[in-house]
């Protein structure tokens, strides 16, 4: 998956709701050029310290490998990662990646998706 | 910039900008030159009016002589006594006479002064022309030029007398300056008669004028004096007077600047177009060796024994770039074969080397004799997504075609396609983690009967994959694609047509095997 340019400004942001838990939002359209523009702010990130972290990637519009790839690496940052806010395309993609177990994505619901 | 003849635009624009200066500058100098003159003009009118200001006052001293000689009955030795004091041989008066004109001619009465040059003839023809009236008359200039004489007859004057004085003309030996203070900054010279002729030159100030000059008569009694005048200063000021040196100064160095302006830029431009040029024929160049590069990555593919196999791959539309896909198939002893599909994460050289380690990878621990999962476990060490941000999706199967099975495995991989008789279905696969993630459970084999007549496509996400779709509508897409008749190039034409987007950014590979 390679990214084109234009759309919606990526963007990526995180809170601190308890010492040991990080939660991450994330937006726009992840591809590799704009997640280069916003290598510092994943640098800051990954030297931050927790046990748990939850990404939200409700405001996700696009992502394309290098994103699949980031998201890879903020959960090996921490002890356990839940990734939430999945829509449908985000979600289908991460369970054919066979990655749904390790960013810890969590459940479909039960009542069918729009 | 090397030294070369300027361009043809810029010299034309040096010439245009110099030609329009000139013009300018020449309108300038006129227009100042115009003023000038006005000014001067003016000046020099005001100076000849005051001169000829002075004309009423010596009428009136002439005409009180007059009366005065009038009402003693031309006593000469009263006229005498009245009019002495006033000679001077610088003054108006030099010398003062007193006529009386008769049917004869004109009679000297008295005289009183330097004696008179106007005699004789001249002094008859002079005083027939003499009548009483308003006006001062004057002789023309007597002597060379030194002296002139004027005659003043009252009107009304019965007894016919004449008063006639004569004046030492001060010559352009002797110049004077007039000191009436409006005047002072001009240089004045003094004519008698219409025309500023030199033979009646009367006064002149030192220096005379010279330059630019104006010239005014004006009536004088009854001829007229002529006044030639020039001005000391520049009359309109000292800016007004540069101003067209200051035209032609600033048009210069603006002609020079323009000119030097467009022959920079149209030197720029022409170095931005051959550099445009050479970037074509680079990106021409360079996409041409990442076409060879990958042609040379990856491998013919052999016909095998039993087994009819097609093989594509096709750059995304950029191109520049080298990708990650690969596929490859390995033959294996037993009349078995390996096949692989891979799709490195990412593009470019770093894609393309990890892509190349994979690969080869994967030939040697088969060639070791190596399980198909135990080779997925293996590479997992060669790539880590922490250190290299990259991952690969591996699908790798053996095909045994005398025990007819086919055992698959898929990290992080989509399933691949089968088609038969029936139709087609992808493979119900358990996806372990891409290789470069860790593995939460041992990588799982499916084993899945490989009846003869099958059809199998196996294939990287390029083929599938659209911008804001879910992957399960290229699935089907690729499904219904594949469910064609014909030899196995057919379908796998039919399938690189029917599913993959046109202009598609991604690689794509496919790799198809009939048994």
């Amino acid at each position: 998956m390679v990214g084109a340019a234009g759309g919606t400004a990526a963007w990526i942001s995180w809170s601190r709701p308890s010492p040991d838990a990080v939660r991450v939002e994330l937006g726009g359209d992840l591809d590799l050029a704009s997640l280069r523009r916003l290598e510092n702010e994943i640098a800051l990130l990954l030297a931050s310290a927790g046990e748990r972290v939850e990404i939200d990637v409700s405001a996700v519009v696009f992502l394309d490998s290098s994103a699949i790839a980031l998201l890879v690496r903020i959960a090996n940052h921490f002890a356990t990662a839940s990734l939430v806010g999945a829509s449908g395309i985000v979600r289908r993609t991460i369970d054919a990646l066979g990655l749904g177990e390790h960013l810890g994505l969590a459940a479909p619901p039960t009542e069918p998706a729009p | 910039m090397t030294a070369r003849a300027p361009r043809p635009l810029s010299v034309a624009v040096l010439i245009l900008t110099l030609v329009l200066t000139a013009v300018l500058t020449v309108l300038t100098a006129a227009t100042r030159d115009h003023s000038t003159e006005g000014l001067l003009t003016g000046q020099v009118q005001q100076a000849a009016v005051t001169i000829g200001g002075q004309v009423p006052t010596v009428q009136a001293q002439l005409a009180d002589a007059v009366q005065v000689a009038t009402a003693t009955n031309a006593q000469p030795a009263v006229f005498k006594r009245f009019v002495t004091p006033k000679l001077s041989a610088a003054g108006p008066f030099a010398a003062m006479s007193l006529w009386r004109l008769g049917p004869g001619g004109a009679r000297e009465l008295a005289h009183s002064g330097q004696p008179l040059v106007l005699a004789g003839s001249a002094a008859q023809h002079f005083f027939a022309s003499v009548h009483p009236s308003t006006t001062l008359y004057f002789t023309n200039l007597l002597a060379g030029g030194s002296r002139f004489g004027y005659a003043e007859m009252p009107p009304g004057d019965r007894a016919h007398l004449v008063v006639y004085a004569e004046r030492n003309v001060p010559g352009p030996t002797h110049p004077v300056t007039i000191n009436s203070s409006p005047f002072s900054d001009l240089r004045l010279a003094l004519y008698f008669g219409p025309r500023a002729d030199r033979a009646a030159l009367l006064e002149t100030t030192a220096p005379g004028p010279s330059g630019q000059t104006a010239t005014v008569t004006i009536p004088f009694g009854d001829k007229a004096l002529t006044v030639v005048g020039s001005a000391t200063d520049e009359l309109g000021g000292a800016l007004l007077g540069a101003l067209p040196w200051i035209v032609l100064g600033v048009g210069v160095v603006l002609a020079l600047t323009s000119a030097s302006t467009v022959e920079y830029v149209m030197r720029r431009r022409v170095l931005a177009e051959q550099y445009a040029i050479e970037n074509a024929r680079l990106y021409r160049e360079q996409r041409g060796l990442v076409a060879a590069f990958q042609h040379a990555l990856l491998p013919e593919v052999h016909p095998l024994a039993e087994v009819d196999v097609a093989a594509r791959y096709v750059a995304g539309v950029r191109a520049v770039d080298v990708g990650g896909d690969w596929y490859d198939l390995i033959e294996t002893h037993g009349g078995r074969c390996v096949l692989v599909v891979g799709d490195v994460s990412g593009r470019g050289l770093p894609a393309a080397t990890t892509m190349a380690a994979l690969r080869y990878a994967i030939r040697a621990y088969i060639e070791q004799g190596d399980d198909i999962d135990t080779v997925l476990t293996k590479i997992g060490a060669l790539i880590d997504v922490d250190r290299d941000a990259s991952f690969a999706t591996v699908l790798i199967g053996e095909l045994d075609t005398k025990q007819r099975s086919l055992r698959l495995a898929s990290a992080g991989h989509l399933p691949p396609l089968l088609v038969d008789a029936e139709g087609a279905h992808f493979v119900e696969l358990d996806v372990a983690a891409p290789i470069g993630v860790r593995q939460h459970r041992p990588i799982a084999v499916t084993t899945i009967p490989a009846a003869p007549g099958m059809t199998f496509i196996a294939y990287s996400d390029g083929l599938v994959e659209r911008r804001s779709e879910v992957i399960d509508t290229g699935l089907e897409r690729l499904r219904n694609a594949a469910r064609v008749p014909g030899s196995l190039e057919d379908v796998v034409d039919a399938v690189m047509t029917g599913a993959r987007e046109e202009d598609c950014e991604d690689d794509t590979v496919v790799l198809a095997l009939r048994w």
